[in-house]
């Protein structure tokens, strides 16, 4: 009984929108906060992306070629890192070269499209591929849709567009009788095998690792192990003695969301040696995970999409209230006016086509989220706004000027 | 064995429904009734109430009114001299002063919760000092002729006489505080009036604040001790639920209103500002000015000068059948508060199914998480927030549906629980235990 490991990490930063007043419109098309966004990459560059890349390339030099692992990078996340960090992008590309390093595919703007424009979406995935191409010399063979939103729906997307794996989250609803480390296609889409995520095991790691009063602070990688060590025994017959383990988790969790002085970084140092000294566990890319799915491995159907977020695992949390779907439908509303101007080929139509696409990036819809948000009292901590319907109001003061600029109809959702 | 007697809370107050300016008066009926109906029975005496009303162990009186009614004489003047020995200690902080009512400096408006207009000087008199005193006078021989459990005394002006009839009546001392002289007046504060307000909380067993916002204020200002003073909030009108009706856009003239006294403490002037750029961005918008005060002619000449004296319609006071129904009219409600202490009227905004924009410096927002909050001095922002209710009815369906769910969860029974607690939990009287057993 083993176990194959296969860590992907999410690396992502949206364009933040300066504050936009109503009065801007028609008067100035800058709309990101230039300043707050290098700040915050710069941030996250110290704390967590080069520390953690260096880590990562002292594990891979010591345990060559034992330790593998990859990352979903977002091409909003790439050009900050270009215009305001270029030295991460040099330390990715040199993770990337080590060959034990793999991308994932994904939309380029961290966007909702494929749940609103299967066409949007087609052109995001594309406009990917070519931005890693373009700035990290590599691509991924291997689908990750914005927060793991996954369901029939876009498997059959994803299937067209020729991947043959898509990520997804372990949820208890479709995983309750089902072993999240068995292997699995979809039904929509039979010719893309099904990557779970281990929420707990990845969770343990991404959120829990810091609680106080978790049972199991401080945790010790001998402890964690022990766990993966479970999962190994317990394999379902259909795994043929060989389980896959998802630890997905955001990138950020290393030094951002979990300080250094938590000790994670000393965990996932010591992780790759406990795990390779106790045998039974292989670190493998999502590619080399794909090639061990039988093609009749048993199908997962998901008529509802399925997310990482929140407890819900669902979509709520982007569109959960009637100014997050209003929003979102007046900005894809756009979409022809958005092309068509596009076509013109003047000096602000690729200008034009980019600003949009950052505005489909699904933070702000988060933004607006008031899931939990009850007595005022809620800590927003993502989110640069006041309060979900300043967010809400920001926004749609950026889309009016949009929309004027693409010869649309002024947005009035009733 | 005796039976036990129900627990008798002799309240004081300034106002009361039907005589009444702002919140106060429907607060404290709210408190009043709601303590009534966890079984306390309330005497509740104010000024200048001719008709006495009795409901079912709630008295509302005036003191001169019930003074007759028991028998005493109440012939003497203020300045005699029984009145000056009885409030001889309070003279330092109730003194009548001329500051207290004249507009001398210029800012009448800010000087003090005396509206000067129509009821406000009906309520406050002319000389606010010595009706205070005269107040307190009254209240003690009030107190003299009547048992009490505890004194419960709403607002500066009734803590002279609280104060006194706590010590004739050797009870425990309850203050609710509405406002502070530092919302009212800000940093041209009153000195007689705060100092009041600080020798009574620091005397009282137990305070407590309409808002988180005011007790900080009380912590702050007074250096009143944290753990004495218990939030209480405001709760919408128990007779008045709010009905049904969804915000229909349709239904809804463009008018942005600001409803309240026209006083620094409400920030009329700020929502002046913010209009005149609203209306330079949306041509349909209207402003509705309703209320009266001191500022109105200034406020005209503001609009004047900021040129949208065209789009700004001065409505005067109010009627409370009318507040409903033109709020029920319009847009959207505003209330760019200086210092506002709770905010009843954006309860009564969102029972009439209308949006509400919030000062960040109130203590409504505190229950009002779904709502819009701008800082009162922010001007652009509130033009900003006010464009996007007028064109994003999505926007405006959202926080009444939203802001009315959290409205119903907010009730005068729950507030006069908590006040009932803190009598428990303070001075050892249970409300609940010594109510008539239910029939």
């Amino acid at each position: 009984m083993s176990l194959d490991v296969c860590f992907y990490f999410q690396v992502h930063q949206p364009w933040r929108l300066r504050r936009y007043s109503f009065r801007d419109v028609g008067r100035r098309h800058d709309y990101f906060d230039d300043a707050a966004n290098a700040e915050i990459l710069r941030r996250v560059a110290q704390k967590c992306y080069l520390p953690m890349n260096a880590l990562l390339a002292e594990l891979i030099a010591r345990y060559r070629p034992y330790f593998r692992v990859s990352f979903s990078i977002t091409a909003t996340a790439l050009e900050q890192m270009a215009a305001f960090a270029p030295e991460v992008l040099a330390s990715f590309r040199r993770l990337l070269s080590t060959g034990q390093v793999e991308l994932l595919a994904e939309t380029s703007h961290h966007s909702l499209a494929a749940l609103y424009s299967p066409r949007e979406f087609a052109a995001q995935v594309r406009h990917h591929r070519a931005v890693c191409r373009h700035l990290l010399g590599a691509t991924g063979r291997v689908f990750r849709n914005t927060e793991l939103i996954t369901s029939d729906a876009v498997a059959a997307q994803v299937a067209a567009l020729g991947y043959d794996g898509l990520c997804l989250e372990g949820a208890d609803g479709l995983f309750d009788w089902r072993k999240v480390t068995a292997p699995y296609r979809f039904a929509a889409a039979s010719s893309v095998a099904a990557l779970p995520r281990h929420y707990r095991l990845s969770d343990d790691i991404a959120f829990r690792f810091s609680d106080r009063r978790w049972a199991a602070w401080p945790l010790r990688v001998e402890r964690y192990a022990d766990w993966l060590e479970g999962e190994a025994t317990s394999l379902p017959p259909e795994a043929n003695g060989r389980g896959f383990l998802g630890l997905f988790m955001d990138y950020e969790t290393f030094g951002e969301h979990q300080w250094a002085d938590t000790g994670i970084f000393d965990f996932m140092r010591a992780l790759p040696g406990e795990l390779l000294k106790r045998g039974g566990f292989r670190f493998v890319t999502p590619t080399e995970a794909l090639a061990r799915v039988p093609a009749d491995a048993a199908t997962l159907s998901l008529p509802t999409p399925l997310s990482w977020a929140d407890q819900e695992r669902d979509i709520s949390a982007w569109d959960g209230n009637a100014i997050q779907r209003a929003a979102l439908a007046e900005a894809f509303a756009l979409e022809p006016f958005v092309r068509r101007h596009h076509a013109t080929h003047t000096a602000d139509a690729a200008r034009t086509l980019e600003d949009w696409r950052r505005l489909l990036t699904s933070d702000h819809a988060y933004y607006m989220s008031t899931k939990h948000w009850t007595d005022g009292d809620v800590h927003q901590y993502f989110s640069p706004f006041e309060s979900p319907y300043d967010a809400c109001i920001n926004y749609m003061n950026v889309l009016a000027d949009l929309a004027a600029r693409v010869g649309a109809p002024a947005p009035r959702p009733l | 064995m005796t039976r036990s007697e129900p627990v008798r809370v002799l309240m004081l107050g300034w106002e009361y429904p039907p005589r009444f300016v702002g919140g106060l008066g429907k607060a404290s009926q709210g408190v009043a009734r709601g303590l009534t109906d966890l079984g306390a029975e309330v005497l509740f005496v104010l000024p200048r109430f001719k008709t006495s009303m009795t409901d079912t162990r709630l008295q509302v009186s005036g003191a001169r009114e019930w003074l007759i009614e028991h028998g005493a004489r109440i012939a003497r003047k203020p300045g005699s001299p029984r009145l000056l020995g009885v409030a001889a200690r309070l003279r330092p902080y109730a003194r009548p002063t001329a500051t207290v009512v004249d507009s001398a400096d210029g800012w009448p408006g800010r000087r003090r919760p005396t509206a000067t207009a129509g009821d406000a000087a009906a309520l406050y008199g002319s000389d606010l000092g010595a009706e205070v005193m005269r107040f307190a006078e009254q209240v003690a021989a009030v107190a003299d002729r009547t048992p009490a459990d505890l004194v419960h005394a709403h607002d500066w002006m009734t803590f002279p006489a609280a104060m006194t009839a706590a010590e004739r009546l050797r009870c425990p001392l309850f203050l609710h505080v509405h406002s502070t002289e530092y919302d009212r007046s800000g940093e041209g504060v009153d000195p007689d009036i705060a100092a009041i307000e600080r020798e009574a909380c620091l005397r009282a067993d137990h305070v407590f604040a309409v808002s988180d916002y005011t007790r900080g204020m009380l912590v702050s200002r007074y250096g009143i001790d944290p753990e004495k003073v218990s939030v209480v909030y405001n709760a919408p009108d128990a007779d008045a639920l709010p009905p049904a009706a969804s915000f229909d856009p349709g239904r809804r003239r463009p008018w942005v209103v600001f409803l309240g006294r026209l006083t620094f403490q409400k920030g009329p002037d700020h929502f002046l500002r913010a209009a005149a750029e609203v209306a330079r961005l949306d041509p349909e918008a209207r402003f509705l000015v309703c209320g009266s005060g001191d500022m109105l002619d200034d406020l005209r000449r503001q609009a004047h000068d900021l040129g949208v004296a065209g789009r700004v319609d001065f409505r005067g006071f109010l009627a409370p059948g009318a507040v409903d129904r033109r709020l029920g009219q319009s847009s959207l409600l505003v209330m760019p508060s200086v210092s506002e202490p709770f905010g009843l009227v954006a309860l009564e905004a969102l029972r009439a199914g209308t949006p509400v924009i919030l000062s960040r410096q109130s203590g409504v927002r505190e229950v009002l998480g779904h709502s819009l909050q701008v800082d009162f001095w922010d001007h652009e922002k509130l033009a900003d927030q006010i464009l996007a209710v007028l064109r994003l009815p999505v926007l405006s369906r959202q926080l009444v549906e939203e802001g009315r769910a959290q409205l119903s969860r907010l009730s005068w029974d729950e507030s006069a629980q908590r006040i009932a607690d803190a009598y428990a939990r303070v001075a050892r009287i249970d409300v609940a235990a010594r109510a008539d057993p239910v029939a």
